[in-house]
């Protein structure tokens, strides 16, 4: 059984104006447990709507939108809250660390969050501190650390309520590339213990990474690729090939 | 012109700061002028305690200028955080340091015309209406004031040009040693460690607090007291910074460490926002706290001067008049009083005279009195006074029969007094506290009002005195019955000592608190005004800073109503810290208060009590509903479009 079933996803801003900015035309597309997707588009194809569809913070004009067989779009606001935290895990281009609270007590917040017990939270964070390589900077501030630790605290918050679906918008954005290749290892580590990830990214070497791209131009579906047993260098000069014909108009 | 349409669209699109500023700035002209106008005023002089109430007007003047000063430049820091980004995006498009100097300085030009000209039309208004408001309490129908006083004018326009003048000076100070980097970017929120001396620093603000307060609940009724309280105000002050500063965030890091509170998503968000925002915010919530401490106690104490003002007359003059002298008065007095009573066509009745000890002074030491002498023998060992009465002379004067047998003795104070087994003068008394003594005064209206001790024999070689008083009608105004009283008095040959007129004494003491009741409540206002702004400017600045936060955490997964609630709980939690701590102050100032008051001659405890407890319920009720209208635009802030990612 699918994870993530998509069918026909619709989503126009100022509808009821006169000049109505229709962001997804029709979008369909399935994601089974385990896989590792990259969506792939430039600026303004509608790759973060998407996303945040999928994410609950945004609702479908029309279509169909199932996540684990829960219609995202009969969700109240509330319960997208509620159910964000018990089947998501988000990580940000810009980390989004609070910087009132310290790494251990960010990492803790989506559990706070869900009123899990003290030791339950301790036992989850030892083995993904260690495989995160975080354990000498977990009692420190994020203000105190560089950015790829941020981040590393980040995908600390998203994994530790394990959740059915890790999102993540361009988690190396603001990162150099030495970083972004070290998160990016994390990432396929990740995948490799069978977490679902879905990726937005502008960077073909991030895409490289996942299994299977989409590409998304004018709210639509345009193009997709599967790594299958190519090596990343391969599969990136195919990813950034098929970009360029994207920007260039397509055939 | 484009610096002025720099400036308008500025204006109008931050709005939200520019408006409650400019609201301050122009009450804050019209309370100055006010001041300013009130104490040139020319028949205020002429009143005989017009010298007294300008020379509080200069003081209560000198007070505002300062908060005045303090709130500019505070509310200024702010506007300025505001501002440096635009700032930055202009230097960057191109406008040299001379430009941008050049816009600071029309911006401060612009600000300060339309809070001058609005002001003071305001302040002219109000004016006349405090004006009339001060004539009501110092019970006086004939002052007056023109509409516009010209020299106050032009001092009001002098003193806000120099202070805006100030924080010119300070922006520019400011804009000079920025780069347009800096300008333009926001600092970071860093976070700081704190060590040992922190900590100390801390214990030293509740030691110092607690310090204030022992000394407050401990003052004994001496001249002393009023220094011993401004040595309270001062250990209090400091004690006040320090505990908000760094005891409230101790407090927080001890929370943090009880891991089942703190780790509950209530606690977990208000516990660490609070301790983010008390890193930030502890000095100007200790300022909140102490400006509402400083309404609390202004208010509190000129009221119940006021309301009391009916008690202290009584004490200096039970009767209309009231006459001490060593002997009885004699054939010609009495023939003189009745002359002048004629010739104003007053009614002289009710002529009571009694014969009594003049008070001897001294303290108390368990229940012996050490008696030092009269009046002028008083030191600062002195607390208290002593009158005895024969039980003959106290029953002519209550038309009663009482009798007392060997060292049996009645006593009467309206303060705690002493009572049961007294050693008074190296004779030991059994004395029964009367319910009331109609008669009761202080006759050398001084700060330790006298024990009335009734007994059978007088102690021997101690100085007598003898008391005349007497009622009078007298068909006329107030006016009439002092200049009775006042011609009384010339053709009697009397001094002040000896003779008390009570229109006059009222007149008197009405003139000098009701000053300070004007003043204090004059004061209250810009206070609270300051207070309000205050407020409203951390809230919006708060707002901005927790919207990134609650948004982050919603996409966490907080849900809307629980984002709500926790802003709710939060901002109350730091809102209402200042005003109870406020409010703490009030009530440990009261004991203070209350012995200075006694030796103003103000005593009476429930009245206090009650104004007190007003006071507290008007400013917790008048702050709650600030809250409610800043909680507002906080939420607006915080809730405004939460940008879903981007």
């Amino acid at each position: 059984m699918q994870l993530l079933h998509l069918s026909h996803i619709q989503r126009t801003y100022n509808e009821n104006s006169s000049h109505p900015v229709k962001a997804l035309k029709d979008i369909s597309f399935d994601v089974n447990p385990g896989e590792y997707i990259a969506i792939m588009g430039e600026s303004g194809a509608g790759k973060s709507t998407l996303l945040n569809i999928i994410a609950t913070l945004e609702k479908a004009n029309a279509g169909e939108a199932l996540l684990n067989g829960q219609d995202l779009n009969d969700l109240t606001a509330d319960e997208a809250a509620k159910y964000r935290r018990e089947h998501l895990g988000f990580i940000f281009q810009h980390f989004n660390l609070l910087d009132s609270l310290s790494n251990r007590d960010n990492i803790y917040l989506p559990l706070v969050l869900a009123r899990a017990p003290i030791n339950e939270m301790d036992q989850r964070l030892k083995p993904l501190a260690q495989a995160l390589g975080i354990n000498k900077i977990i009692d420190r501030y994020p203000s105190e650390i560089s950015g790829g630790q941020q981040q590393r605290i980040a995908i600390a918050r998203a994994l530790i309520t394990q959740p059915d679906l890790l999102l993540a918008d361009e988690p190396t954005g603001a990162l150099d590339s030495n970083t972004s290749n070290e998160i990016l290892h994390l990432f396929d580590t990740v995948n490799q213990n069978g977490q679902t990830i879905i990726m937005v990214t502008h960077s073909a070497a991030a895409a490289s990474h996942a299994k299977r791209t989409l590409f998304i131009k004018d709210g639509q579906i345009y193009h997709e690729l599967f790594r299958g047993d190519e090596s990343f260098k391969d599969y990136q000069e195919q990813i950034s090939n098929t970009m360029m014909t994207l920007t260039n108009g397509g055939e | 012109m484009l610096y002025f349409q720099l400036i308008n669209s500025s204006f109008k699109r931050n709005m939200r700061s520019y408006g409650p500023y400019l609201m301050a700035t122009i009450m804050l002209v019209a309370i100055n002028y006010i001041f300013i106008a009130i104490s040139a005023n020319t028949s205020l002089k002429k009143l005989n305690t017009g010298s007294v109430t300008t020379a509080m007007l200069d003081l209560g003047f000198k007070f505002i200028l300062l908060v005045t000063l303090a709130f500019l430049i505070y509310v200024n820091r702010f506007l300025w955080q505001q501002r440096s980004q635009e700032m930055g995006l202009y230097s960057m498009l191109g406008m040299t340091s001379h430009n941008l100097q050049l816009l600071t300085i029309i911006e401060k030009c612009y600000l300060m015309v339309i809070s001058l000209v609005t002001g003071l039309i305001f302040g002219i208004i109000f004016e006349k209406l405090a004006f009339l408001g001060l004539g009501y309490l110092l019970n006086i129908g004939h002052l007056t004031q023109p509409w516009f006083v010209s020299s106050a004018i032009l001092k009001t326009i002098i003193i806000t040009v120099s202070l805006f003048v100030i924080i010119m000076i300070i922006d520019l100070i400011k804009l000079h040693r920025m780069t347009p980097n800096q300008l333009w970017q926001p600092q970071a929120a860093s976070h700081k460690q704190h060590g040992v001396l922190y900590t100390l620093g801390g214990i030293i603000g509740f030691i110092l607090l607690i310090w204030a307060y022992y000394i407050t609940l401990t003052i004994k009724p001496r001249i002393s007291a009023i220094s011993h309280f401004m040595l309270a105000v001062m250990l209090l002050v400091v004690g006040t910074y320090l505990v908000f500063i760094i005891g409230s965030i101790i407090l927080l890091h001890l929370l943090q460490r009880n891991k089942h509170f703190y780790y509950q998503p209530r606690h977990f968000i208000a516990v660490s926002g609070m301790l983010q925002r008390m890193e930030q915010n502890g000095a100007s919530l200790a300022t909140i706290c102490l400006l509402c401490s400083s309404i609390l106690v202004i208010l509190f104490t000129s009221i119940t001067l006021y309301v009391g003002i009916g008690s202290t007359v009584k004490s200096y003059s039970p009767d209309d008049v009231v006459m001490v002298g060593t002997q009885t008065l004699t054939k010609d007095q009495q023939s003189t009083i009745s002359t002048v009573a004629h010739h104003h066509n007053a009614k002289v009745n009710d002529y009571v005279h009694y014969q009594m000890t003049v008070p001897q002074y001294g303290y108390w030491r368990n229940n012996h009195f050490i008696n030092q002498g009269t009046i002028q023998k008083m030191d600062n060992k002195t607390s208290g006074s002593v009158i005895l009465l024969t039980t003959k002379e106290y029953n002519k004067i209550t038309n009663q029969h009482v009798h007392l047998s060997g060292n049996q003795a009645l006593a009467y104070a309206n303060n705690k007094g002493h009572y049961g087994k007294i050693t008074v003068n190296n004779q030991t008394y059994h004395a029964k506290k009367l319910a009331h003594f109609d008669q009761y005064f202080n006759p050398d209206h001084s700060i330790y009002t006298p024990l009335f001790i009734v007994v059978n024999k007088l102690p021997q070689h101690t100085p007598l005195a003898t008391v005349t008083t007497f009622n009078y009608q007298l068909k006329g105004t107030q006016k009439a019955r002092i200049k009775f009283e006042q011609d009384l008095q010339s053709q009697l040959k009397m001094n002040n000592m000896a003779f008390t007129g009570k229109a006059t004494i009222t007149s008197l003491i009405n003139g000098l608190y009701g000053g300070l009741v004007f003043i204090g409540i004059l004061i209250s206002i810009a206070l609270a005004i300051t207070t309000t702004i205050v407020i409203y400017f951390k809230q919006i600045s708060e707002g901005y800073a927790d919207h990134e936060r609650f948004h982050t955490m919603q996409q966490v997964g907080l849900s809307e109503q629980e984002t709500v609630k926790s802003i709710h709980s939060q901002v109350l939690m730091v809102f209402l810290m200042p005003v109870i701590g406020a409010i703490i102050n009030l009530g440990f100032a009261i004991p203070a208060i209350r012995q200075i008051m006694i030796q103003l001659n103000f005593y009476n405890l429930p009245l206090m009590l009650t104004v007190g407890a007003i006071v507290a319920i008007s400013l917790l009720a008048l702050y709650l509903i600030l809250y409610g209208l800043t909680t507002r635009t906080y939420q607006q802030i915080v809730d405004s479009p939460v940008k879903s990612i981007e």
